[in-house]
Formats: C-alpha cells, structure tokens, sequence
C-alpha cells in the first residue's frame, strides 16, 4: 500500500477497516515516516475534536419557562406526564410485543454494545506511537507509548473495556488514556500493536493505608498533564445528569445514566511524604481536588516517596472512560494553557477530633461544590472504598 | 421484548445527546428523541436499529436546525457579549465560553460532515453512519477526517481571537 489518503487514515483508527486492509497500513506505516507523522497528526485531530463536542454537552434543560402554575391541573404535571409517557412507551411496546407472531429479529451487533460506551468497540483499533515533532496537536513531550498487558506499570492491566464507568464524557469526557511506558528512547515509528488498549488499574487495598505499593502501581500515577489543560478548565457539574461522552470515550463516551455523585471518587495521585499526606481524587476529567492530611504529631511515618517517582516517571493517565480506543493521546488543542491562568484555587480545612488529624480540600471549584466533595470523600474513605477497579 | 422500551433503554440517551450537541438545546433534544422512539413504534422490524434511529432523528431535525442554526449563530455572538459584562463565578463562565466556541466551529461545518461526526462520537460504525446519511461507506473515512479536521481548525482559530480580543480589551 503506498501512503494511506487522510479517510483511510481517520478509519484505520476508527478501526473501521478490515483486517487485511489494517494491516496493510500498519506494516507501511513501519516503514514510512511520513505516514507515521500523518497518523499522529490524525490521532490528534481525533482526540481534539471529542474534547471540542464535549463542550456542547453543556446546554441546560428546562430553559423553556412553563406556564405559571398557578391553575395548573394535577395531570399536567411535568412529572406525572413524563410517567404517563414512559407508561405509554412501555404499554405501547406490549401491545406490539403480544401481536408478534415471531420472535423479534435478533439485536444486531451493534446492540449488544450498550450505549454507555460511546467507543468503537474494536479491540483491534492499534496503538500507534508517534514522534513527538509530528504531533502538532499532542504534548511536547510525548513519550513512546507501548501497550504491554505485562507493562511495567505494575499492576496495569490490559484489556479491552467498555465499562460502564464514564462520566462525562463525559459525558463522559474521560478518555481512555494508555499508560506509558517509561521512558524507552522514541523510536521513529514504534511497534503497532493491534491489541486492546490498556485500562489503568489500581489496587490498592485501603485508602487510609498510605504505603508506598499503592501507589506504585504506576495506575494511580498522575494524570496526563494534558488533560488538564483542555480546551477550558470546564468543569462539569458533579449533578449532571446526562452524562457527556466522548467517542470516544471520548469522547467523549458517557454513562447513559450515570451521575457523578453516585460514584467513589477516583484517586488520581496519592503522595507521602514525613508529616503530610496527599490525594487527588479526580472529580471530573481535568477536574481535580486534592486532600492533605497532617498528622497532628509524630514523626514515625514511613517516609515513602515512592508514589511521587512513580507518579513523575509514569506519566499514566488512567482513564475510567472509554473513548476511540486508539487515542492514546489527549492532547490540548492549542498548545498554550489558555485556561489554567484563571483558575481561582479555593481550600476548606477540617480537623478530625478523633484522630487529631487536620484535612484540607482544595481544588479550582467553588466553595460549595468542595464542600459537597468533602462529604464524599469523607464517607467514601470511612466506607473503605476499595479502589481497585474492576 | 420488542421492544421500543428496550430500544429506548439502550439507546436514548446517546441519541440525546447527540441530538443536543446537534441543535444546542437539551428541550428540543429530548422531544425529537421522543418522537424518534415513538416512530419506532410504528415499525413491525428494525434491521440496524442504532442506524435506524440515528437516520430517523437526523431526518426530524434537519430542515429546522438549519433555519435554527442561523438564529442561533445571531444569538450567540450577542450572548457572548452579554457574558463577558456580567460577573460569574469563573468556572462557570469559562465553561459558557467554551459552549459558545464549540458551537460557532461546530457551524462550521457543512451538514452532513457535522452528523457524521456527531453520530461517531455516540459510537455508531462506520456502516451504521454510511446508512443513517445514505452515504457511500467507503467515504465515510473521508467525511470523518474532513469534519474534524475543519472543527479543531474552526476551534483553534475562534480561541486565538477571542485571546486577541481579550487582550484588547485587557490594554
């Protein structure tokens, strides 16, 4: 095959060619420099174009004033009539379902992937590395990345999710972000792999207990700083109830009925040092908060550093969010923080009086919504949220 | 179960979704899902049923969201105006803003590279999106690759000149 047209390229990492016909551009693409800067290039206008959509997702509902209620009859109430609605759709489906003869025609395929993923279910999609030069749209200092289900990354585990763990998305706009390998030296054109992309995994047996192989596990290592920068520091309401997606995953892939308050939070980073100890719980994508805990006393903790080398050489964004399955990478879609300067950082501070313990919370949210989080977190950390997930 | 409960059990919410990225505004969104699922009810069969309300959705809403997309484009320039003068707390105005970009690059596009983007993005394949447009399959790679192609272009472009206003405005 001689060098892919851009629609070949795009569908390649859709995973909408045939194996033949992937593997044909896989094995050019070995070989091709330019191509391999052509698919990066592509990668990147996917992976910006679902962070774009995702911004639409932003719309209020319910923005059409109702007529004043002031006579309104019992049975035009909004609720009572969506009810009635939902009872008409469903009687209604009966009345077909019991004049079938047959049973209905089989759910195509497509069925059976439900909407709370908004991915592509090719587990074929590939991972293509890329040279850092030939990503305009991605990070400046992107790694080579290798999906490895023996990664490095400790506890990493591949496989190809569709879980119905996205938000956001975000609506789901997590992205399913592949682990990184630490740093072997980029290679002009890295192996491709044809296999599921990598989820992060994290196990760490208990939140409160702080020792380093929690965090080592590489998957609770920071988030890709990219993401943080996206396209706004949008943040989402943790109330939405339409979950925005992302194709991906991202795409921006979302929970058809998810609601970010009805889950643990996740732990993105988790840092000890001698007195102090930090979590950042991801709120949202590219929303975070982070948790210090002081100890009131004593100064036999265990000083473990690890999770910070850990988190600063694996460089894994872990994603809880399906996405397109080949976009690795989430890049920002200019290349200056447009959004990072206005961020107004607030903090809420509590003392346990039982433990003695001083929290603080802090995060680019307002008040009240940390507030909310405080709460959250605090019960999901007396629960004993396991955080390995599943 | 035929199922237009568990049609709209599995697929309802991307097809809001969908339909609200499509025409900006949720309400509308979810009546044409409604009316989406309640022509399905007329169907005896549904071969590719994703496919099939996709198409059914896009058909609703065509002609409407063009006429309405004009307005909207008014409208937004001005909302945006109005924002920028009204004190809000900042990440709820950084994320307006951002609605208000996504939106102007999103009209960007010609229509049915828009949709077919649109429809990518809830996760319908290749062939699915070829028969929900009456499009070849062959060029929906294409379609792709130009539709967001044009939209991170469209994007970018917008947020360098709102950058540049701003510092104007700043000076």
């Amino acid at each position: 095959m001689q060098h892919p047209d851009e629609g070949t390229i795009h569908a390649w990492i859709d995973g909408a060619l045939t194996a033949e016909e992937a593997a044909s551009v896989e094995s050019h693409a070995t070989q091709c420099q330019q191509c391999s800067a052509a698919i990066a290039e592509a990668r990147g206008l996917v992976a910006a174009s679902s962070r774009i959509l995702l911004a639409l997702d932003d719309v209020p509902a319910g923005v059409v004033p109702l007529p004043v209620p002031k006579a309104r009859a019992w049975y035009a109430r909004n609720d009572l009539r969506a009810a009635a609605a939902v009872l008409f759709v469903a009687s209604a489906s009966l009345v077909v379902a019991r004049g079938r003869q047959d049973a209905p025609p089989g759910m195509s395929d497509s069925v059976s992937r439900s909407m709370d993923t908004a991915v592509p279910t090719s587990a074929s999609a590939p991972a293509v590395t890329s040279t850092a030069a030939a990503e305009a749209r991605t990070m400046a200092a992107a790694p080579v990345r290798k999906v490895q289900p023996e990664s490095q990354v400790g506890r990493q585990r591949a496989g190809a999710e569709l879980s119905g763990d996205a938000a956001l998305r975000g609506g789901a706009a997590n992205s399913n972000r592949v682990a990184e390998a630490s740093a072997a030296p980029p290679t002009a054109v890295a192996p491709i792999v044809a296999a599921p992309v990598a989820r992060d995994r994290m196990t760490v047996t208990n939140e409160a207990d702080f020792s380093g192989k929690g965090v080592r596990g590489g998957a609770a290592a920071g988030i890709d700083s990219g993401l943080t920068r996206r396209i706004g520091s949008s943040q989402f309401a943790l109330e939405q109830v339409v979950v925005t997606g992302v194709a991906s995953e991202v795409p921006r892939a979302a929970r058809a009925d998810a609601s970010a308050s009805a889950q643990a939070l996740r732990i993105v980073r988790a840092d000890t040092s001698q007195r102090a100890r930090t979590i950042v719980y991801e709120v949202s994508e590219g929303v975070e908060v982070t948790l210090t805990q002081t100890e009131p006393t004593s100064f036999d903790q265990p000083t473990v550093v690890q999770g910070r080398s850990a988190g600063a050489a694996v460089q894994a964004p872990s994603a809880p969010l399906p996405v397109p399955p080949a976009l690795a990478t989430v890049p920002p879609v200019t290349g200056s923080p447009v959004t990072v300067m206005k961020a107004q950082i607030n903090s809420i501070s509590w003392a346990d009086s039982i433990t003695g313990r001083s929290y603080t919370l802090s995060g680019a949210l307002p008040r009240g919504e940390l507030e909310a989080l405080k709460a959250r977190i605090v019960a999901q950390r007396q629960q004993g949220v396991p955080l390995s997930r599943e | 179960m035929t199922d237009v409960e568990h049609l709209f059990r599995t697929y309802n919410a991307a097809l809001v979704r969908y339909l609200t990225r499509r025409l900006g505004d949720r309400d509308w969104a979810e009546e044409v899902a409604q009316e989406t699922f309640v022509r399905a009810l007329r169907q005896d069969t549904i071969t590719n049923e994703r496919a099939w309300l996709f198409q059914v959705a896009t058909n609703l809403v065509r002609d409407e969201a063009r006429k309405d997309a004009r307005r909207r484009r008014h409208l937004a320039i001005l909302a945006e105006e109005e924002r920028e003068s009204v004190v809000e707390p900042e990440s709820t105005l950084e994320r307006a803003q951002e609605a208000v970009l996504a939106r102007k690059a999103i009209d960007t596009l010609a229509e049915r590279d828009r949709l077919a983007l649109l429809m990518r993005e809830e996760g319908l394949e290749y062939p699915e999106i070829a028969e929900a447009l009456s499009l070849s399959p062959g060029s929906v790679g294409t379609t792709l690759s130009r539709a967001r192609r044009r939209l991170v272009e469209s994007y970018e472009a917008l947020q360098k000149e709102r950058e540049l206003r701003e510092k104007n405005a700043a000076s």
